[in-house]
């Protein structure tokens, strides 16, 4: 589930006088500050002047009309970016900048592109933080002792296998041309790709005291190794450091605000659409000053989305949004659903991320297709779920599901069976994620004193064993905006599985969406998709989550015209991710950065 | 049960006093001669979420030296004489945090005693919860730059799905080298074990081990010079997270330069397996086991001095499947569960007890391990219904050496009853919890006045410390 920031401490109360109420008896405690900016966001505070930006949200009211409108208003500063004709004119403004560290999956895709290993040791890396919904958030991230350790361990086994085959490590055979001649020479070569541009003098003359120490103390072949083991623990290779020596030129128009410089951008580009460290082909384009306009980024952008690391990143984006990672570890229950078995959880998890590989790199490449595509993958086990012949393999499948059961991401197993309890359905659950994953607008905290669900009752439907949702008033203002959604669900079990009955009776999956732009009355996931997929709020939210994704951090005030690029973009292009994608590398935010105040180094 | 029985599938190890104590999950061993040393005292931290719901049957009855376990506890009894209970214990904090909900924060300030940061990037809409980063050092930390220099890991933490649902998020973090530096437990038993173990359990020649630790010596030198010649290239915000990973890299290092513990080979020589998968909610129980067995491994074997053993995170979401519980303990709590919350709540004790007995089986001179134990039974919130801080837990466990007055039950203040209806009873007159901090460093040695926030409370508590 994203985890978006919003006020916590709101009640469930009728949402006319949910939005008065500031402060709640939800679980959260009563430690909350008040929010004058209503449901939606924190807003700026002394202590962080560019305060995350008040994102879109549906608390005020929906939007009509089909084309890509203005975002409904709200008391937050900027929930509307500027108009581009303003943006146009503005000097560019990056916003935050921070130094980013690399994720375990970063690091493991580095080191199998840096040493041409697949050892993967970030898999086993403590746990990384989670904000916004994603891994890589810049300042949320922390090193501690064990990770330090981990590092330092995977440093020493990657070291020790490169070793093994001393002359291809190397690049020079330390017998033919001297040993010394040979280290410097890959100091300078392996350096420049660890470091992901050229050593300074400085950093040169570090590293080249280290080998000869290292040699005096232990030997040519240990020194190589350690100069491997050293690097891939530096500041150098764990962050992505941009700093004066590799900075583009200053933008006169705004004091503090610089180009992102050729060897930085190769590595946003890279760490970006693929996850990994640029390839030989942008480093010499950064060496070769063809990194330095928009159209050259652009091109490297296209360029780097044609190969097939940008299909893992794309993934793994949605992975992280839709939670797919979370689907490994399904339980249900063994009396209700048998034939799951403990293999089917990372099943659809495969068949989730070929879903969205298959959408957006061969197929429609728009959010809309994400939501509305026919395209599924089973394999002999999971064909079942789906209702369509087993493919004779064991292997994942495409195939075309039937239109009026599955079309997009939230009718494929995987999600349904994620959002639901082991021995049934869950309305709540799905129309929560539609309500905060898709729109951006979360509904309030649950109070702290929710009885248990209604056990399940084989002779009655689960719309009837949750009716005190809606009779109940207490109830009923917050989750009127889950149920209508999630009982359009009802098609689907626990599992995934298509049913057009429940408790002996045909299955009523009638649902409502209210308080968006796309308002109205739906029959099924389907036609649901179909709604989502051409709201601009539910865009809009795309956009955000992929503004997270891609600068590591949250919106802020400064980012308005970066967010306006975005969405102008996506709109335009009638949500293809990939157009998205090349945006968002022509933005101020990745173009420009601000200045770094250090020294050299 | 007699603790030399041997059984088919148990194998014993040698702790550092030299008694065989019985661990089944090895396969093999090598007993060696005990050797004779004064044993050192070490702080034990022991975390299970979600406090109590029924405070009247979780917590003793009587006072003083004259008092009875209360049911939900009475697994505990036949320690008592080693346990100290204190009631009335309570997190202070002289102004609200910025945001968060109660069990974060709590979290948080367990160890600290300081009011912690707040950062909206940690809010997690699902579940409604948020914080931030603790404001300060944690005692267990404080007391590792004094007591953990000796030992080749200063403080190791033994996690039990820990990070599984939240990732590393202050909802999940007790022990803080700082403010804003977590310290993550390790979660899985195997991860745990390699990383004490693998260099004696792969029976390499002593030189070998030498020489690797001189290379990785060397590197680590390297490494953070490196960092201090390139971290004044970036912002001053970039450079305090430079700064902290150093400071993680030179704790490395440390370990690194301690003298292998005399006797670790003699300790104990095994192989490892694990029982169960560690992100999965069922192995929950084996996986307690093994962090639990191993802990009091790493303590008896002197490769720490302070350890904690932290089971899920605060406002946990644990589900209880051999418990025949459907739903998780955080739904239990607010449903006030009456027919399985009791049972997990003695699920949680009855893990103490089995910890206890582990340690007070190790002999080491005279005392026992859980004798020379200080350890602290703690949880985010006293009571999970309505989550209150004003009475938390705090059941000690050994003396520290001998520092402390066991076999007591002290309440600071009283509880009172209220007008309330959500809230029938409150605590009057508590203690701030700080001063159980300065307690606990006061009794392995540290003379310090305050702890965490000195605004709230300074001194140790009275009638604990001999």
């Amino acid at each position: 589930m994203p985890l978006r920031s919003r006020h916590p401490s709101l009640s469930c109360l009728p949402l006319t006088l949910g939005a008065l109420l500031l402060w709640g008896t939800g679980c959260e405690g009563t430690v909350t500050s008040t929010n004058p900016h209503g449901p939606g966001g924190t807003p700026p505070s002394a202590t962080n002047p560019d305060g995350p930006l008040v994102t879109p949200n549906a608390g005020t009211g929906g939007q009509t009309g089909g084309m890509p409108a203005a975002m409904p208003t709200t008391t937050g500063p900027l929930a509307v970016p500027p108009l581009a004709s303003v943006c146009a004119s503005a000097a560019p403004n990056p916003g935050p900048s921070p130094m980013r560290r690399l994720t375990h999956t970063e690091y493991d895709n580095t080191v199998r592109d840096l040493l041409n290993t697949t050892t993967r040791p970030g898999r086993a890396f403590v746990a990384e933080e989670r904000s916004l919904g994603f891994d890589n958030g810049a300042t949320v991230r922390t090193v501690n002792q064990i990770l330090a350790e981990q590092y330092a361990t995977a440093a020493r086994q990657s070291s020790a296998v490169a070793g093994a085959n001393l002359s291809t490590l190397l690049g020079c055979d330390p017998v033919a041309t001297g040993e010394d001649a040979c280290a410097t020479s890959f100091i300078d070569g392996f350096g420049g790709r660890s470091y992901r541009r050229p050593l300074s003098v400085n950093e040169k003359a570090r590293l080249l005291a280290f080998y000869q120490f290292s040699k005096t103390e232990f030997g040519f072949q240990q020194a190589a190794e350690m100069l491997v083991q050293a690097m891939l623990q530096t500041a150098q290779f764990l962050y992505r450091m941009e700093v004066a020596d590799t900075s583009g030129p200053v933008v006169a128009a705004a004091p503090g605000v610089v180009q992102t410089g050729g060897y930085e951008l190769a590595s946003r580009l890279s760490y970006f659409l693929w996850q990994s460290m640029p390839d030989a082909a942008l480093l010499d384009a950064a060496k070769n000053n063809q990194l330095s306009t928009p159209a050259e980024v652009s091109a490297q952008a296209r360029r780097l989305l044609l190969d097939p690391r940008a299909r893992g990143a794309v993934v793994n984006f949605h992975s992280q949004w839709f939670e797919f990672g979370a689907m490994d570890h399904m339980a249900k229950s063994p009396t209700v659903y048998s034939a799951f078995t403990a293999d089917f959880g990372p099943l659809l998890r495969q068949q989730s991320e070929a879903f969205v590989a298959g959408v957006v790199f061969d197929g429609g490449g728009t959010f809309g297709s994400l939501l509305t595509s026919t395209q599924g993958f089973v394999n002999d086990a999971l064909a079942p779920i789906y209702g369509v012949a087993a493919p004779g393999s064991a292997t994942l499948t495409a195939v075309t599901l039937p239109a009026t059961e599955r079309a997009g991401i939230l009718t494929q197993a995987g999600w349904l069976a994620l959002h639901a309890k082991p021995d049934q359905s869950s309305p709540v659950t799905r129309g929560f994620f539609v309500r905060d994953g898709l729109f951006c607008s979360p509904p309030p905290a649950p109070p702290a004193n929710i009885p248990a669900i209604p056990p399940f009752d084989p002779t009655v439907s689960t719309r009837q064993r949750f009716a005190t949702h809606r009779t109940d008033p207490v109830c009923a203002g917050c989750h009127s905006l889950m149920d209508p959604i999630g009982l359009g669900f009802e098609n689907y079990d626990g599992v995934g599985a298509y049913r057009s009955q429940e408790a002996n009776r045909p299955v009523d999956a009638s649902g409502e969406l209210t308080n968006t732009d796309v308002d109205g009355t739906f029959n099924g996931a389907v036609e649901l998709s179909q709604k989502l997929s051409i709201s601009a709020q539910v865009n809009q939210c795309t956009v955000s989550h992929w503004f997270h994704f891609g600068f590591g951090r949250g919106e802020t005030v400064a980012d308005g015209c970066t967010l306006r690029q975005m969405q102008d973009a996506f709109a335009t292009s009638n949500g293809d991710i990939r157009e998205l994608l090349v945006t968002m590398t022509q933005s101020g935010a990745f173009l420009y950065r601000n200045a770094s105040q250090g020294g050299t180094l | 049960m007699n603790a030399l029985r041997r059984t088919a599938r148990r194998t014993f190890l040698r702790g550092a006093g030299g008694i065989a104590v019985g661990l089944p999950f090895l396969e093999s061993f090598l007993p060696r001669s005990a050797h004779a040393q004064s044993a050192p005292t070490r702080l034990v931290i022991v975390y299970s979420p979600n406090g109590s719901n029924n405070l009247a049957e979780f917590m003793p009855t009587g006072s003083g030296a004259n008092f009875t376990f209360g049911t939900e506890t009475a697994v505990l009894a036949p320690y008592k004489n080693k346990m100290t209970v204190l009631a009335g214990l309570q997190i202070k904090h002289p102004t609200a945090t910025d945001g968060g909900d109660q069990h974060t924060v709590a979290m948080a300030s367990m160890l600290t005693g300081i009011k912690p940061g707040y950062d909206p990037q940690f809010e997690d809409v699902a579940t409604s919860v948020g914080g931030g980063w603790a404001g300060g050092i944690s005692v267990d930390q404080e007391l590792a730059k004094t007591i953990g220099q000796t030992t080749k890991y200063k403080s190791l933490q033994f996690g039990v799905g820990s990070s599984v649902r939240y990732g590393n998020h202050p909802i999940g973090r007790l022990s803080y080298a700082g403010a804003a530096q977590p310290i993550a437990p390790e979660d899985r038993p195997q991860a745990a074990y390699t990383r004490l173990f693998s260099d004696t359990s792969t029976l390499a020649a002593p030189a070998m081990i030498d020489a690797n630790l001189k290379r990785d010596k060397s590197v680590m030198d390297f490494v953070i010079s490196e960092f201090g010649a390139v971290s004044a290239a970036v912002s001053v915000a970039d450079k305090q997270r430079l700064d902290q990973h150093v400071t993680m890299l030179r704790e490395v290092e440390r370990g690194l330069t301690v003298t292998p513990v005399s006797n670790l080979a003699s300790c104990m020589q095994t192989t490892f397996s694990p029982m169960g998968d560690p992100s999965v909610a069922d192995s929950f129980p084996n996986v307690a086991k093994q962090q639990r067995d191993l802990m009091v491994l790493a303590l008896s074997c002197n490769l720490t001095r302070i350890a904690s053993l932290q089971y899920s995170y605060a406002r946990s979401l644990q589900t209880f499947s051999w418990l025949q519980a459907v739903e998780d303990h955080h739904t239990m709590t607010h449903a006030n569960d009456e027919a399985y919350l009791p049972k997990v709540t003695a699920w949680y004790a009855n893990e103490l007890a089995l910890l206890l007995k582990s340690l007070d089986e190790i002999n080491e001179g005279g005392a026992t391990l859980l004798d020379n134990c200080l350890g602290w039974w703690c949880s985010d919130v006293s009571e999970g219904g309505n989550h209150s801080w004003d009475n938390l837990r705090a059941f000690l466990f050994g003396s520290g050496g001998g520092r402390v007055n066991t076999g007591q039950y002290i309440a600071y203040g009283m509880q009172v009853t209220t007008s309330n209806a959500e809230s029938p009873t409150a605590w009057q007159n508590g203690e701030a919890h700080n001063k159980l901090h300065v307690t606990l460093l006061n009794a392995l040695g540290v003379p310090a006045t305050t702890f965490g926030d000195p605004q709230v409370g300074s001194g140790p508590l009275a009638g604990v410390l001999k």
